[in-house]
């Protein structure tokens, strides 16, 4: 009896080994086809990313048949008949272990049993289990580990679009085109280390993970605008002032060159001038001194409030002349130099928001033109909208202005898509708005901006001919506007101020259509 | 091993292969041939040989009828033989006081092998003269029965179905066969084995070295084998599996078969598988056992349908897909 206890034993044995050679084949011949799956998606992530919850579900999902199907496959156990056949297999005992197990179970009184027992126990004590059942990797296991390797490698590939699904990363809600990164982080270089700058970035942050809709954002970045235009209005008035006071020093023969420089808006050129006149002072005859110093004072009676210093500084200058101190008067107009190089600072870097804001204008109407459908896109690309000021992201990023709007012609090409701006926010914004009356407002804009600017050759442009197409090869940012540019940056308030409400009524009646009760013009 | 149980092994072996080298003086090749007549032998059974006139089947027969110390007997199957020629019939004889008596004079059955040679010539009538002799072992004439001398072994032999002047063997006839073996034409390296041999002077010369007691004793140690459930099992399933439209039936079968195998064939798996374990040294049966004596065993037992004739379906062909496709139980 002891005896076939030890072939049971033997078979407890086998049963155990080929149990665990089953399951682990099995675990990896269904991980070396499940993993095709995850392997797959990830490829097609790859080209176009999935949102972080897609990639969760189908990763749960995933996860739950793949554990499903490994414990439907590897539940249950052998019996010891059937490790008994696998053993006689292995060791190529032609059904001896199997015939005598079942005589076990099924005792008889054959002497001829008796021997094909015995013979069975004595092979069941030669059999090395530990050699019939090496435990050797199965092909599927290479196959699985290989597919989880690429997997994984998949995954680490160090590409812009990739995210790691390790880490639960998905694509953002809101993926920002190549065009509106540009002009994202155009805006944050100007407007570096402020606070608008992280406002944007927080902006831009929160609508790609998808904490604010793609509208909120418009008007996030439109109230952020404002924020930044806040002091350009001053600036205006800078520039006028500073206009007004070139006009007035420039009746001056000495303030000449000085009045050139400030009205080409080169304040440190025109610093330099007054360093100049001022190392002169001690050989200047008494008349010009007193046409500098009646130039000067009136100068600084005309300045705005926002160079209050500078007309402070200038009649000390002309207190100086009238009284005959050449001395005072050097270190008043130094001190003058000195004032105009702060306030050339300021003014650049204002210039620099300005220009921030413009690209967050620019990608306002980037935005407003993806969140249309396909069709109005294809509609939009055939026929530019005029509010935006141009047409396909291409054209956007070579008709933005690039130079400093300190300059009158500088300013005029920045103002195209802010006016359109204005504009839309007169009559609705772009998607409200038909393309006819879109297009029938641009050629307006061309119509009223381009009367009576000359060709090449010297002869009338015939604008309107061009503009009964209702497209023009024109961008009408290049428009010249005859607007100073103060009258144009409070064109582009949203908030007007009471003394500049005028001018842009008067802008918006005169490119109001000529016909409009009569129907669209043809 | 046991001591008894092992010599009774090994002389079953000795006298299997003293019989088969003996066998091997005159018939060249077909190895597996003789092997598988002297398992039908040694298992009770009948033997079917097929093959085209020519290739030593009677040969094999006579020779092995010679090595075996025991009665044989030769029928020459013809259209004209008769059931009586073949039983034998009462003749009216004169007794000693003068008067006539029924004598019933035994024909060639009366014999311990007997060739029926060429048995598909002669009309099914007279070849179901075979049919009481193969399976009860008696012969009935009239309102007697005698009992044949055991062993009792026939072989037969017959040329393929599709020669001219045959007649098919009715399927209870076929049946009866314990094996039937096809004999095909030697290999060139036989053939001139045969020839040396068949083209001398001297002609090889066999020994007795079985006779009809040691036969019986090997018959009984056959019979002793034990076989386990699992393997008797598998034999249940391929005999099954020829059956067409059952749960067990093969496709090939199904496509092919016009019925089975009969419980016939099983035993003939079994019996065979013992004989075969008895030659490997082992006194269980195994599933390589059944695998081996399959084809002979079911070959016969499987009968065509009208699609299997036409497209000339060979019966191995359907038992090779059975075996491919049947589990071993456990």
């Amino acid at each position: 009896m002891a005896d076939k206890e030890l072939i049971i034993g033997l078979l407890e044995r086998v049963r155990r080994r080929v149990r665990s050679e089953r399951r682990f084949k099995t675990i990896y011949a269904i991980l070396s086809v499940a993993l095709i799956f995850p392997l797959l998606f990830k490829l097609i992530d790859l080209i176009s990313p999935f949102r972080g919850m897609t990639v969760v579900v189908f990763l749960t999902l995933w996860a739950a048949a793949t554990a499903a199907w490994l414990i439907w496959r590897t539940r249950g156990q052998e019996t010891l008949s059937q490790a008994a056949a696998n053993l006689d297999r292995l060791a190529h005992l032609q059904d001896q272990m199997k015939t005598a197990y079942w005589f076990i179970r099924h005792p008889s009184s054959s002497e001829w049993v008796d021997v094909q027992l015995e013979g069975a126990i004595q092979n069941a004590k030669r059999l090395k289990i530990e050699t019939l059942y090496p435990g050797s990797i199965s092909k599927t296991f290479h196959r699985a580990f290989a597919l989880m390797a690429v997997f994984v490698i998949l995954n680490f590939l160090p590409l812009s679009q990739n995210h790691n699904w390790f880490y639960l990363q998905g694509a953002p809600p809101f993926q920002l085109s190549r065009t509106d990164q540009a002009l994202v982080d155009r805006a944050k270089k100007l407007l570096e280390k402020t606070e608008a700058a992280r406002e944007l970035e927080k902006i831009i942050s929160e609508l790609q993970q998808g904490k604010i809709s793609s509208d909120a954002a418009q008007q996030q970045l439109s109230d952020l605008r404002q924020q930044i235009d806040g002091g350009n209005l001053e600036l205006n008035n800078i520039l006028d002032g500073l206009t007004s006071m070139a006009n007035q020093l420039g009746q001056s023969g000495a303030f000449e060159s000085t009045a050139q420089a400030m009205s080409a808006g080169d304040l440190a050129e025109a610093a330099d001038q007054i360093r100049s006149v001022a190392e002169k002072l001690g050989i200047t005859p008494a008349d010009v001194l007193r046409e500098m110093q009646k130039n000067m004072s009136q100068a600084a009676n005309n300045s705005p409030a926002a160079l209050q210093d500078l007309s402070k500084l200038m009649r000390e200058a002309a207190d100086a002349f009238k009284n005959d101190d050449p001395e005072a008067g050097k270190v008043a107009l130094n001190n003058l130099a000195q004032a105009l190089e702060q306030l050339a600072q300021k003014m650049k870097g204002q210039q620099q928001q300005s220009q921030a804001s413009q690209q967050l204008a620019d990608l306002k109407n980037s935005l407003q033109q993806e969140a249309a459908s396909d069709q109005a896109n294809a509609d939009a690309q055939l026929t530019p909208i005029p509010s935006q000021g141009q047409g396909g992201g291409g054209e956007k990023g070579d008709s933005s202005p690039n130079g400093t709007p300190s300059t009158g012609k500088s300013s005029g090409n920045g103002q195209g898509s802010q006016s359109a701006s204005a504009n839309s926010s007169e009559l609705g914004s772009p998607e409200d708005l038909k393309p006819e009356e879109m297009t029938k407002l641009d050629v307006q804009l061309k119509m009223e901006g381009l009367k009576g600017q000359a060709a090449k050759d010297g002869q009338q442009q015939d604008l309107e001919e061009a503009s009964k197409q209702e497209r023009s090869a024109m961008d009408y940012r290049n428009v010249p506007s005859q607007l100073s540019p103060a009258q144009k940056d409070a064109l582009n308030q949203n908030r007007l101020p009471r003394e500049q409400r005028e001018i842009v009524k008067y802008y918006f009646e005169e490119i109001r259509p000529r016909a409009a009760a009569a129907g669209p013009a043809k | 091993m046991s001591t008894a149980i092992e010599q009774q092994v090994e002389g079953f072996q000795k006298q299997f292969t003293a019989v088969k080298e003996e066998i091997a003086k005159v018939i060249v090749g077909y190895g597996d041939i003789i092997e598988c007549a002297i398992m039908s032998l040694l298992a009770s059974g009948h033997v079917l040989l097929e093959g085209v006139p020519g290739l030593g089947k009677t040969k094999l027969v006579s020779t092995l009828s010679e090595v075996v110390h025991l009665k044989f007997s030769r029928i020459q199957f013809t259209p004209d033989l008769m059931p009586a020629d073949i039983t034998g019939t009462n003749i009216v004889r004169e007794g000693e006081k003068g008067e006539k008596v029924l004598e019933f004079q035994t024909g060639p059955i009366f014999a311990n092998i007997v060739l029926a040679d060429e048995v598909n010539r002669a009309t099914p009538k007279t070849q179901s003269a075979l049919l009481e002799a193969m399976e009860e072992q008696t012969v009935s004439v009239g309102k007697t029965t005698y009992k044949l001398e055991q062993p009792f072994f026939v072989l037969a032999t017959q040329n393929p179905l599709e020669m001219e002047g045959t007649y098919p063997l009715p399927e209870a006839q076929l049946d009866r066969f314990f094996m039937k073996l096809k004999v095909d034409y030697p290999t060139a390296g036989s053939m001139s084995t045969i020839l040396n041999r068949t083209t001398r002077l001297e002609e090889p010369h066999v020994n007795r070295v079985l006779d009809g007691p040691q036969i019986l004793d090997m018959r009984k140690t056959v019979r002793s084998v034990p076989i386990a459930r699992p393997i008797q099992d598998y034999a249940v399933r391929i005999m099954m599996a020829t059956h067409p439209n059952t749960p067990l039936s093969n496709p090939l079968a199904t496509r092919y078969a016009r019925c089975g195998s009969s419980p016939r064939g099983a035993q003939a798996l079994v019996v065979g598988g013992k004989i075969r374990a008895l030659l490997n040294n082992r006194v269980y049966v195994s599933c390589d056992d059944i695998r081996a004596v399959a084809y002979g065993a079911l070959r016969h037992r499987l009968l065509l349908n009208f699609e299997g004739e036409a497209e000339r379906v060979d019966t191995d062909t359907i038992i090779k897909g059975i075996l491919e496709t049947t589990p071993e139980t456990t």
